[in-house]
């Protein structure tokens, strides 16, 4: 390997792991809080997509503004979802899988039918490439890691400086505890749905130019929220960014160095984990599967 | 309980329309009406080029019903097409063909892109139950003996590739180093296989091969593998239109300054995707520049190309649009020929029907020799250059299909 070739390998783990990072806080912060596994937090990121070429590549409204509006618009679309959806499956793993499998498959077939069925590909919002140590790099793959850097960083400050960031974490940590300590559990879970939602939506919107939006793009991406969070410790912050930066890492090296087969290697570092520390390497919560 | 009934009276109503919306659909030549099935990939990664081709379809049944339809058995029949998307997968493959066979009653079939689905559908519905198939796709599997009733209405990697690689030992002869990528599916083995057999023939050296799973969308790391092996030329033409252009954008991206071989089957979308900049100089192995000065263009595609454009308002029109067009004439008249519908009897008259194609060639059918059965159709190849954001014809070749 050159050290051109490791800088490019590097670079490009950046702008996987930020994206990984981004969708994966979302979803360990509404498993921490409600106890929900939300297998819609893919459907979120397809509609992210969809707002952002609609609102900004087909009615010109300014990126900024129409991001803004799209992650509070699917905020509040994840409260809803879990005000008359989730609610009363809280800590249900089954049941709520069920749901949140039925509640993708409504919104993916939804797509297709009001988006169509082709892929839609947008402009480059952030124009051009940055060359570092001979490695090159496109601007818009560099805000990927900037955009998620300030929404994570902004949320853990959240999370450890407000009340209701402190109700939040303490309705994770101990719920019975939290709701005795005058914390309303509806509210953070509520909250807790709003922020992983937008944040799965804010996803969409920073890849929708880079790559594109179609119904299935949040399948893959799940996936290795998934993985992350189980690396990471299911529930864990901490663990989500530590296992995001991994498996962004893994991803790139791997796949520059051993090609597509290399995806074999998170699925093996996966099981490792489960067999060697169930709660994830940032200790999360073990869950048991009640019916 | 009002409430309830009407519930319940809407889902039983639904339940008795799903399976009544299959006898309501008209069989192959019942009610005067033949069906020219087709199976697609309407979504995902080839979607562009399922629906040009299509559409390719679409302007054949239009222009035979502007025509009064065929006569078969003393009988006029109007055609009608039907497609199903198989998102280009192999059980959606199986899924569309049984859906084509069973429930439609269709015995025709034109236009299918993608190895995976057809060779799935041919091996699951289509040889048992004698369907005549004339696929596109390009893994060796998709015509043999042991699949009678299968042609193929274009070229193969082998025929693209051999003219790409021919073309550009002549009018390229900086391209000694050629890397390969292509999805890891049937097309994609096939299509990296063919050019590497014809560079290497040409003297050209493969210095590296990659393949991707259909789907991917960040190909930085694949890319990035290729482009350390100093390559002259990337070839990317066992991909999708899609995949073309994401290619092509993040080559142009990570500063690559070689030449690329793109298939560019429907060139308004690797345009769309990866713009005019980057775009600039690619070649377009699989595709035609109808309003290309000094292009062997006749006036019959000209014409095809406007009727397409008017139709869809896409001026970039698909080449493999055209060929099925070609097709599902040229099968037409075979049925006409035969006077029946019975699709041995149709197999063995379109082995022998010669109709003119577009291009101003009579159809010619190879490929005893390479692929087994001479089921291949012979047509012209273009190759193409993006040039200031429109398709310019550079080359021109006639392969040779033994």
């Amino acid at each position: 390997m050159t050290g051109q070739l490791v800088v490019q390998t590097i670079l490009n783990s950046f702008m996987l792991s930020g994206l990984y990072i981004l969708i994966a806080s979302g979803l360990t912060l509404v498993l921490g809080v409600i106890h929900i596994i939300n297998f819609a937090h893919g459907a979120f990121i397809m509609l992210g997509a969809y707002a952002i070429y609609f609102l900004s590549a087909r009615w010109g409204v300014p990126y900024l503004f129409a991001f803004v509006i799209s992650v509070f618009t699917l905020g509040a679309l994840g409260m809803v979802v879990e005000k008359f959806l989730y609610h009363r499956f809280w800590g249900k793993v089954l049941p709520c899988l069920v749901v949140a499998v039925g509640l993708t498959q409504v919104i993916q077939q939804g797509a297709l039918v009001a988006f169509g069925i082709e892929s839609k590909y947008m402009d480059s919002i952030f124009r051009g490439t940055i060359t570092f140590l001979g490695a090159r790099f496109s601007v818009e793959r560099l805000m990927v890691v900037v955009i998620a850097s300030v929404l994570v960083l902004g949320l853990l400050i959240f999370l450890k400086t407000t009340k209701i960031g402190m109700a939040m974490r303490a309705a994770a940590q101990d719920t019975d505890a939290a709701i005795l300590q005058g914390v309303s559990i509806s509210k953070a879970a509520q909250l807790a749905m709003f922020i992983g939602c937008g944040m799965a939506a804010a996803a969409g919107m920073i890849i929708a130019p880079i790559f594109r939006a179609d119904a299935y793009m949040g399948e893959l991406l799940l996936t290795k929220a998934f993985m992350i969070i189980i690396i990471g410790g299911m529930g864990s912050l901490p663990g989500a960014i530590m296992g995001g930066l991994l498996v962004g890492f893994i991803d790139s090296v791997g796949q520059t160095l051993i090609g597509y087969p290399s995806q074999i290697l998170l699925f093996i570092l996966v099981i490792v984990v489960l067999l060697v520390k169930p709660t994830g390497l940032f200790s999360g919560i073990v869950f048991t599967i009640e019916a | 309980m009002k409430k309830t009934l009407i519930v319940s009276a809407l889902v039983t109503a639904l339940l008795f329309a799903y399976p009544l919306q299959g006898f309501a659909n008209p069989t192959a030549e019942k009610e005067n009406v033949l069906v020219i099935g087709d199976f697609q990939p309407l979504s995902g990664p080839g979607a562009a080029l399922g629906v040009g081709n299509h559409r390719g379809v679409e302007l054949a049944v239009d222009d035979i019903n502007a025509q009064g339809g065929i006569k078969v058995g003393g009988k006029k029949y109007m055609l009608k097409t039907i497609v199903y998307d198989h998102k280009g997968t192999a059980e959606g493959g199986v899924t569309a063909a049984n859906k084509l066979v069973f429930d439609d009653g269709v015995k025709f079939i034109v236009g299918t892109v993608g190895s995976g689905p057809s060779i799935a559908a041919t091996e699951a519905v289509f040889t048992e139950n004698k369907i005549l198939f004339c696929t596109t796709g390009w893994n060796p599997k998709c015509l043999g003996q042991d699949r009678p009733y299968n042609f193929r209405l274009h070229g193969t990697g082998r025929e693209y590739g051999t003219a790409f690689y021919e073309w550009a030992a002549k009018n390229l002869p900086e391209v000694k180093r050629v890397a390969i990528i292509a999805v890891n599916d049937p097309a994609g083995f096939a299509a990296a296989e063919d050019s590497k057999a014809v560079a290497e023939s040409l003297g050209m050296t493969v210095v590296a091969t990659e393949f991707f799973e259909r789907g991917t969308t960040d190909y930085y790391p694949f890319l990035t593998r290729l482009m350390a092996k100093n390559p002259d030329v990337i070839d990317t033409g066992g991909s999708k239109p899609d995949e073309d252009g994401l290619m092509t954008k993040q080559l142009y991206e990570l500063g690559y300054k070689g030449k690329i071989a793109a298939a560019g089957q429907v060139p308004s979308t690797t345009l769309k995707i990866a713009g005019k900049e980057a775009s600039e100089g690619v070649y377009l192995m699989q595709t035609i520049a109808y309003d290309s000065p000094g292009a062997v263009i006749t006036a019959e595609q000209k014409e095809f190309a406007k009727k397409y454009t008017e139709k869809y308002g896409d001026p970039l029109v698909p080449y493999q649009a055209e060929k099925c067009y070609d097709m599902v004439i040229g099968l037409v008249k075979a049925i006409e020929n035969a006077n029946s519908f019975d699709t041995t009897v149709v197999r063995d008259e379109l082995e022998k029907t010669g109709w003119k194609l577009l291009s101003g060639h009579m159809s010619r059918w190879g490929g005893v020799k390479t692929y087994g059965i001479r089921h291949n159709l012979i047509i012209p190849i273009y190759i193409n250059q993006f040039r200031n954001g429109k398709v310019a014809t550079v080359g021109y070749a006639m392969p040779d299909i033994p």
